[in-house]
């Protein structure tokens, strides 16, 4: 029984095919990865499963309901969020309101609420600075709260951008190289929160990343991509020992990051 | 008929598209919409009033006027909108709204708000084709415009600086790292542009009375012609004047000529509407 | 533990000066110029939530104040109805339009959207100037009548000080209401990074066209205000300069801030008079000024007394308790 199902997905920007007759699948309370080398495709999937991109053709299957028909925002309420390549965090809010923003899918307050029903407005505004709050001692960045987002070392900036993602209450939760940037003692940190959300939440995690060793690590399952078409899948040591993609690697230019 | 109103709808395209030459340029180079470019135009006819005035002959007064105009150019990018870094859009608004009022206050507080009248440049006796009655002001502003067009496409695509000028509209830090200095190519674009605005403001003049308030309604069609050729390139600017020139006189014509500008501007919020330039359904977020 | 409903110092000094200027400055030219600044901080405050709240800069809101006077006037004055039912409706009318301009307002940015809604305030202008028949064009509209409040006859500017401040006030607790909320965050969001706050679950469309019609209600307000103050209007009042003042207003006082429109619509108000003795040349140094102010202060000049600030605490910030503990167990947040 499996959380999102792609199939046979496709999808051309102009002359180029970025990703080709795509199969996946991943089950719940699973943690995946995509690999592959750069420009692989491996985004260019993050952003069709969230909407951003439309397929060209195939299906994207999430919780038995295709999903290619709706706007990002609608996805979202359905139950995926993602975290970005090159950090996308609300600057100028401080990281306490990020997180805050992050729970408006999953609150109703509207402009006649604030201004006719005061009760129901503040409780859920109690509410929703109690669970950022608590999400933000869970994700372990709560002395930052009041800081602006900017000013966050960018470790924690990629830590708070994954508490901003989880607020949205996801069933399914897509890292873009989270790991990107960071030491290697901000990279242990960060396995063992994706490994403390993925035991605690109800929800799956599929990460998008280059460095093998984090990947490796971490990941049950992995698909390996290469020029849009999916040359590999299965464990982390099948996929180490398989020939097609220790090529697609090596010819490539091996990556330095593992 | 007809013809004549093409005529006259070319002949005012052709100024829109020197004034949509000029914002374009600026907005092109540094992300700014320049809003004091219509009282540049105004500044200039003023500017060349006096000096024939002053009893400088009519061609010279012309020419030091365009000069005086571009020195002004230089003089506001270099000691007011470089000082903002451009890279606030809002700040740089305020900055170009300020200068706005500025000059057409101080233009009525140096020559009046009385309206004046610009002699004319080309001669006042009509051409006359195949029974037709042609102003030599119209053929005069086309071929002025498409001179001045030409020269330009020259400049920009044929010479050294002209390229220069791209490429630091284009790419800023690129350029900046293959030696072209962009901080010049800025002031020089501001120079050129507000040189354009001055040879438009002269184009005008005669056809309008001179006042302060002159720059206003056509610096906001200069802007639609931009918008209607494309906003942001250039030869878009020089198809968006003609354009929206003929579509004025069209209106005016067969609809009302009350409700001109309002279907000019109709037609650029449907042209943003449909046609959003630039960014059509391209997503930034996932950049490798 | 301070609740934004008790009655502090600093409201209680707020509400002391608006009762007791009209006393003390007894002056009709100056009350005339406070109650303009009142109507102008109706206005940028309308236009700070749409720009700088939700990132949509407009350079038309002056339709928006024309569009809510004039469907005032033309109520009142054809069908003899009081302000207080005239005002409501205006204000409906002119969100409408605040969602008509919002719908290609949606697909358009940045400087983009600046030009959209200049052309949109150009084609309000020239209906208002030349659909006579419905809005008498340039004559404009005469014979708006004092309006009453619980009986009083507001007639005089000092009583339109008191009237104005009420809306003011009401103005601004609204805004402080929005801006605190989930609404308020959702429009900072799109501000911000609106295909981040679209991936967080923010409807885009929804918000934008939201923000369009609370910056239509604000400006339609001050609308009908000014109508029944000087009780003509005619196009004049509301070309594109003034959408050019209300945005100046609202960025020089500070933008995306709470009281920046308030301070702009002072600043930019006094400002002519400061410079009146100058006589002809008062509005050049009012411009030297807005681009010397740009420089200087570049986030606006509430921003630029930030430490003072926070001082009267009017900073927008959210008290969260220190020890970790309590969040678990504690009810009590704000």
């Amino acid at each position: 029984m499996s959380l999102l199902k792609i199939d046979d997905m496709t999808k051309t920007f102009g002359g180029l095919t970025a990703v080709k007759n795509l199969n996946m699948e991943i089950n719940n309370h699973s943690i995946s990865a995509v690999i592959g080398p750069n420009g692989a495709g491996k985004t260019t999937v993050f952003n069709l499963i969230t909407g951003v991109y439309k397929l060209d053709s195939g299906d994207i299957i999430f919780n038995g309901e295709s999903i290619v028909n709706l706007s990002p925002d609608e996805i979202v309420k359905k139950g995926i969020t993602r975290t970005f390549q090159n950090i996308r965090l609300f600057k100028d809010m401080t990281v306490l309101e990020n997180v805050m923003t992050g729970f408006h899918c999953r609150t109703e307050c509207e402009i006649l609420d604030l201004l006719f029903k005061k009760n129901k407005t503040k409780k859920e505004e109690a509410e929703i600075l109690e669970k950022s709050l608590k999400l933000l001692e869970y994700i372990g960045i709560y002395e930052y709260r009041n800081e602006k987002s900017k000013n966050l070392p960018y470790g924690h900036q990629r830590i708070l951008e994954i508490a901003r993602a989880l607020a949205a209450q996801p069933k399914l939760l897509l890292l873009d190289e989270p790991a990107a940037g960071m030491n290697s003692s901000e990279k242990d940190d960060l396995i063992k929160i994706i490994r403390k959300i993925q035991n605690d939440y109800d929800l799956s995690i599929l990460l998008v990343e280059h460095d093998m060793g984090l990947v490796m690590n971490i990941a049950e399952s992995i698909v390996v991509l290469n020029y849009g078409a999916k040359i590999a899948s299965g464990t982390p040591i099948e996929v180490q020992t398989n020939d097609a993609v220790i090529e697609a690697y090596l010819g490539k230019g091996e990556d330095s990051n593992a | 008929m007809l013809l004549q109103q093409i005529l006259n709808g070319l002949t005012m395209g052709s100024i829109y598209a020197l004034v949509a030459i000029g914002v374009t340029m600026i907005f092109k180079s540094m992300g700014m919409l320049n809003v004091a470019h219509g009282d540049t135009i105004m500044l200039s006819s003023f500017i060349a009033i006096t000096l024939i005035g002053l009893g400088i002959p009519f061609y010279m007064a012309l020419i030091l006027t365009i000069i005086a105009v571009f020195l002004y150019g230089l003089f506001s990018e270099k000691f007011i909108y470089r000082r903002l870094n451009y890279d606030s859009f809002t700040n740089l608004l305020i900055a170009t709204i300020g200068m706005s009022i500025i000059l057409r206050n101080g233009s009525i507080a140096i020559w009046g708000a009385e309206p004046r009248l610009f002699p004319n440049i080309f001669s006042d006796t009509p051409i006359i084709i195949n029974g037709y009655s042609i102003l030599p002001q119209n053929i005069g502003i086309i071929l002025v415009s498409l001179l001045l067009m030409g020269l330009l496409q020259v400049f920009f695509y044929k010479t050294k600086l002209g390229k220069s000028m791209r490429a630091a509209s284009t790419d800023p830090e690129g350029a900046s790292m293959i030696g072209i200095n962009v901080s010049l190519t800025r002031f020089l674009t501001f120079g050129i542009s507000s040189a354009l605005g001055a040879i438009a403001g002269i184009l005008l003049a005669p056809m309008f009375n001179v006042t302060p308030d002159m720059g206003a309604v056509v610096v906001l069609k200069g802007f639609s012609a931009a918008i209607m050729g494309g906003f942001g390139n250039i030869i878009g600017a020089m198809i968006g004047g003609p354009i929206l020139g003929i579509i004025e006189a069209m209106s005016a014509t067969y609809i009302s000529s009350a409700y001109r500008d309002v279907i000019a501007y109709i037609v650029l919020i449907g042209v943003l509407y449909f046609k959003p330039t630039g960014f059509l359904g391209k997503r930034t977020d996932q950049k490798l | 533990m301070k609740n934004k409903n008790t009655i502090n110092y600093r409201h209680l000094l707020t509400i002391s000066v608006c009762i007791l200027l009209p006393i003390v400055v007894q002056n009709k030219y100056y009350l005339h110029l406070f109650n303009m600044i009142g109507i102008y901080s109706l206005l940028a405050i309308g236009f700070n939530i749409l720009a700088g709240y939700t990132g949509q800069i407009s350079l038309g809101q002056a339709a928006f104040y024309g569009i809510g006077s004039y469907a005032a006037a033309i109520l009142h004055v054809k069908f003899n109805l009081s302000i207080w039912i005239v005002l409501p409706i205006a204000v409906i009318i002119t969100c409408i339009f605040g969602v008509i301009i919002a719908i290609p307002a949606l697909k358009v940015k940045g400087k983009y959207l600046v030009l959209l809604t200049i052309a949109f305030g150009e084609i309000t202008r020239l209906i208002l100037l030349n659909w006579v028949g419905l809005t008498k064009g340039p004559a404009g509209i005469l014979g708006i009548k004092a309006p009453t409040v619980f009986g009083f006859e507001i007639d005089s500017p000092m009583r339109f000080f008191y009237l104005i401040s009420g809306f003011v006030i009401l103005g601004i607790i609204i805004e402080k209401k929005i801006v605190n909320s989930r609404i308020g965050r959702a429009f900072i969001a799109i501000r911000e990074d609106e295909d981040a706050a679209e991936l967080i679950g923010i409807n885009l469309k929804s918000y934008k066209i939201k923000s369009f019609m609370i910056s239509a209600a604000y400006s339609a307000a001050a609308g009908v205000l000014y109508a029944f103050m000087v009780g003509y209007i005619s196009p004049d009042s509301f070309r594109y300069d003034e959408s050019v003042s209300i945005l100046s207003m609202s960025i020089v006082g500070g933008f995306g801030t709470i009281y920046g429109p308030i301070v702009g619509s002072i600043a930019l108000n006094v400002l002519p008079e400061i410079f009146r003795p100058l006589s002809e040349f008062r509005m050049v140094f009012y411009g030297v000024i807005l681009i010397v102010t740009t420089m200087i202060y570049p986030g606006g000049l509430l921003k630029g007394f930030e430490a003072m600030l926070n001082k009267f605490q009017l900073k927008r910030k959210l008290k969260t308790p220190k020890n970790k503990d309590n969040i678990l167990k504690s009810n009590k947040l704000y």
